[in-house]
């Protein structure tokens, strides 16, 4: 009997970790109108990216329903107990269908949710931190405790190539400030404390892409790196490439940014989610 | 029907609850728009009216799939079917919200066939404290406190009540509940509307309440009385303060256009207009409150992409109720033009007329400075003979700390502002400034007000080139001027991505093709309506 992990879709997880550490992932939805897909499990990046660029209708996202969880916490009935990590309260209302479907169980193993104030991969390092807990026969506190103590050490930048979706989306938060001008920029963002935050706005994607390396390369202490991107394979791969020769002891790997995700970055963002060494 | 009825006087049947489901969600969806126009919290991503209306149309048909085999089901029965299939259709925080307020009272009155107005009013209050309990921090004005509300005014029904008196209790509760969430809620306030869970709350029990009368809905949300027009006149007092409205934007790609026909086009739908490209294609910009009727006008001309409205009420609310770095350093721009002075007002200036002469004195700039009421102000001159003035001024100053950023052309300016960072100290802006002001090269086109010899020769009249205020040689044409300019700055900055065109009062949009083809490979190229005085062109390369 060991502790089990769920998370959501938006930790753009691979699939081979997934299948590592038998962890559950309860899709977030996402809606072309009246047209709704399980993101990663109806409908896959590929396909969604084309989708968002072709599409007259802006797609909307939703958490997911609250029976999502109870069934995925049903199905693990018989673990220890279940350490469930998510995307920031802020962003989503993921967690609160998580609460409710944790309640509406009738007998369950204890359950732990955990807000790691961030997503994607930044909610990843969080998910993976806590598998490896689980897999070393850590206990419900311990597990919950790995996964908040790497979720405090994750840094998550993003590069958009417009703020067109996040404000379509009403996640824009501070980066309203950058909104507004008849100039072009390309503004580059850092989700802090749960809450995106405006780093600065390039005019050029050129020069938002060299400050999004330094940003990347100057962050102390990194000890993983994820360079994220949504359809834009090339720069990020060229970006990866430029980070591990600078940095040569520390792993960096390329992630995809989930649909859920992407509809509010819209397409051609580029990002990394950076894991900072433990004390 | 009338047995319904006669029942409805006496207790809630499970028959009754599902007539009373099925209104409510035929009532929410109708009014799902107006719902989602009022969003604003905790996200305001307008989908409020849409995830309600979708939750409640999956338990409505949930609940009469379930117990359609039955001709008398019981109120255990429905209530629990009813919450069943909102917790498998919850949409979004609001939908989960009413899922969990379902559970509540499915739960309450669970075991009974039939209930009175009494214990459905207790009924209420256990929803209310289900809803309370799906959401992690429950916040003061929202559908929650409205919950709340309601199962406080009909806790105490004497016994033997009628349902639907306790459900008229209800709505009019409801009905105030929502109507203090603004008092509640200061975000709500500001956006000058009730908070729609709330609002979606309180339809819901008046769909309900028309279900078990079994009078028909109102078929137009619009003339549904007072409640929705409020909304809706509140809705639009926020976007038509005049001011704001939208800043809509849009390229137009299509053969033979003529700007200044959109540009006319365009200037009755709104004002700000600006309109620039080639007869290919074409950018547009308008503050308009009807962004669809702008790109309306952009279709009679040709085919409308990269639509793009966003909101400057919302924009400028967030600017006002500002954070304290916005208020602890101010900066002052001097501009010459309305496209310049429109700019630096975006990036958050305090702009200063330069006039026709560009020569503002001290006072106006210490006076800019002081209506910022900020501790700390940074001046921007944008031209050499302005720099003594904001110096002057700086020395003089009392009130502010005044700091000069000396940049010599607005497009350094605009380089300035657009590396002011967010919560940064007084220094650091100041240095963020001037680094960012100094990557970029600057030219201009002028006339030659006479005719001169030295530094280079001009005609009178003679269109010429100048980099960095020195003239460098005269052309044969403006065009040709501007071209001259172009290859000197890029002989200057070779490592560089993008070249910004400012154009004067006359914009030309075969110039800014011209531009575009002889810019080169590599080098993006920005086309901004400066409206500045003197010079058709301002170039800046970075």
């Amino acid at each position: 009997m060991t502790i089990r992990i769920v998370t959501d879709s938006t930790a753009d997880l691979d699939s081979t970790e997934i299948a590592q550490y038998g962890i559950t992932v309860v899709p977030l939805m996402i809606h072309f109108g009246s047209e709704s897909h399980r993101a990663g499990v109806d409908i896959q990046t590929d396909e969604f990216y084309g989708r968002l660029r072709d599409s007259e209708i802006l797609p909307r996202t939703s958490q997911p329903s609250p029976a999502a969880f109870q069934n995925a916490y049903e199905s693990l009935r018989d673990a220890a107990g279940i350490v469930s990590v998510h995307i920031s309260g802020k962003l989503s209302g993921t967690l609160n269908s998580a609460r409710a479907g944790a309640e509406l169980l009738e007998s369950a193993p204890p359950i732990e949710l955990v807000d790691t104030n961030s997503a994607s991969m930044g909610l990843g390092f969080a998910v993976l931190a806590a598998a490896r807990a689980a897999a070393g026969g850590a206990d419900l506190a311990a597990v919950a405790a790995a996964a908040r103590e790497a979720a405090g050490r994750t840094r998550l930048l993003m590069l958009l190539d417009t703020l067109e979706y996040l404000q379509k989306g009403g996640r824009i938060g501070k980066a309203r400030a950058f909104l507004g001008t008849v100039l072009r920029t390309k503004p580059l963002l850092e989700l802090r404390d749960g809450v995106i935050e405006p780093l600065e706005r390039p005019r050029t994607r050129q020069r938002a892409t060299e400050r999004l390396f330094d940003l990347i390369v100057r962050t102390p202490e990194a000890a993983e790196i994820v360079v994220l991107h949504g359809s834009a394979p090339e720069e990020a791969e060229a970006l990866a490439q430029r980070v591990r020769e600078t940095l040569p002891g520390v792993s960096v790997r390329i992630g995809h940014c989930s649909p859920v995700l992407g509809v509010h970055t819209g397409p051609g963002a580029l990002g990394a989610a950076i894991l900072r060494s433990g004390a | 029907m009338s047995g319904e009825l006669e029942a409805a006087a006496h207790g809630l049947s499970g028959r009754l609850l599902i007539q009373a489901a099925i209104s409510a969600a035929a009532w929410v969806e109708r009014n799902a728009a107006a719902l989602d126009a009022i969003n604003v919290f905790p996200v305001p991503d307008g989908d409020t009216g849409t995830n309600l209306s979708l939750t409640l149309r999956a338990a409505a048909s949930g609940v009469a799939e379930e117990s359609g085999s039955s001709d008398a089901p019981s109120l255990t029965e429905v209530a629990a079917a009813l919450a069943r299939a909102a917790l498998l259709g919850a949409r979004g925080n609001s939908g989960v919200i009413l899922s969990q307020w379902l559970r509540g009272l499915a739960e309450a009155v669970e075991g009974a066939d039939t209930v009175d107005g009494s214990a459905l009013g207790r009924a209420l209050g256990a929803a209310a404290v289900s809803a309370a309990g799906a959401i992690s921090n429950p916040r003061e004005g929202t559908m929650v406190t409205v919950a709340e509300a309601v199962g406080e005014a009909v806790a105490t029904v004497e016994a033997g009540a009628k349902p639907q008196a306790v459900i008229e209790k209800a709505f009019a509760a409801a009905r105030v509940a929502v109507a203090k969430t603004p008092e509640q809620m200061p975000l709500l306030a500001d956006a000058g509307v009730v908070d729609a869970g709330g609002e979606g709350l309180a339809l819901v029990l008046q769909g309900m309440l028309q279900g078990i009368t079994g009078e028909p809905l109102p078929t137009a949300p619009i003339d549904a009385g007072r409640i929705d027009e409020a909304w809706l006149s509140r809705a639009e007092a926020t976007t038509s303060e005049g001011r704001y409205g939208f800043c809509t934007e849009f390229n137009v790609i299509g053969n033979g256009l003529e700007g200044e026909r959109l540009k006319k086009a365009l200037s009755e739908v709104g004002d700000s207009v600006v309109v620039a490209g080639s007869a290919e294609l074409l950018h547009a910009h308008v503050h308009t409150l009807e962004p669809e009727a702008a790109f309306a006008a952009g279709e009679t001309y040709g085919q409308v992409s990269d639509r793009k409205a966003d909101d400057m009420h919302e924009q400028h609310t967030q600017v006002r109720s500002g954070t304290g770095s916005a208020a602890a350093v101010a900066v002052v721009a001097v501009a010459a033009g309305d496209g310049f002075a429109a700019l630096f007002q975006e990036l958050g200036a305090t702009v200063v007329d330069g006039g026709h002469t560009f020569n503002p004195d001290a006072a106006s700039l210490l006076e800019a400075a002081r209506t910022t009421g900020a501790r700390d102000v940074i001046v921007l001159p944008g031209h050499r003979n302005v720099i003594p003035a904001a110096e002057q001024a700086a020395a003089l100053s009392e009130s502010a700390r005044m700091h000069v950023v000396p940049t010599t052309s607005m497009p350094a300016s605009v380089a300035a502002l657009l590396a002011w960072g967010e919560g940064a100290r007084p220094e650091e802006t100041v240095a963020e400034m001037t680094n960012a002001h100094q990557q970029i090269v600057t030219g201009a086109v002028a006339h030659a007000a006479r005719t001169v010899r030295a530094p280079v020769p001009l005609r009178e009249g003679q269109p010429f080139a100048l980099i960095e205020g020195k003239p460098i040689a005269g052309g044969d044409s403006t065009e040709h001027a501007l071209m001259m300019c172009v290859e000197e700055l890029r002989a200057r900055q070779p490592q560089s991505s993008l070249l910004t065109l400012y154009v004067g009062d006359e914009p030309s949009a075969e110039t800014a093709a011209a531009v575009r083809a002889g810019a080169g490979a590599g080098l993006d190229v920005e086309v901004v309506v400066g409206g500045q005085p003197h010079y058709p062109f301002i170039v800046s390369l970075e």
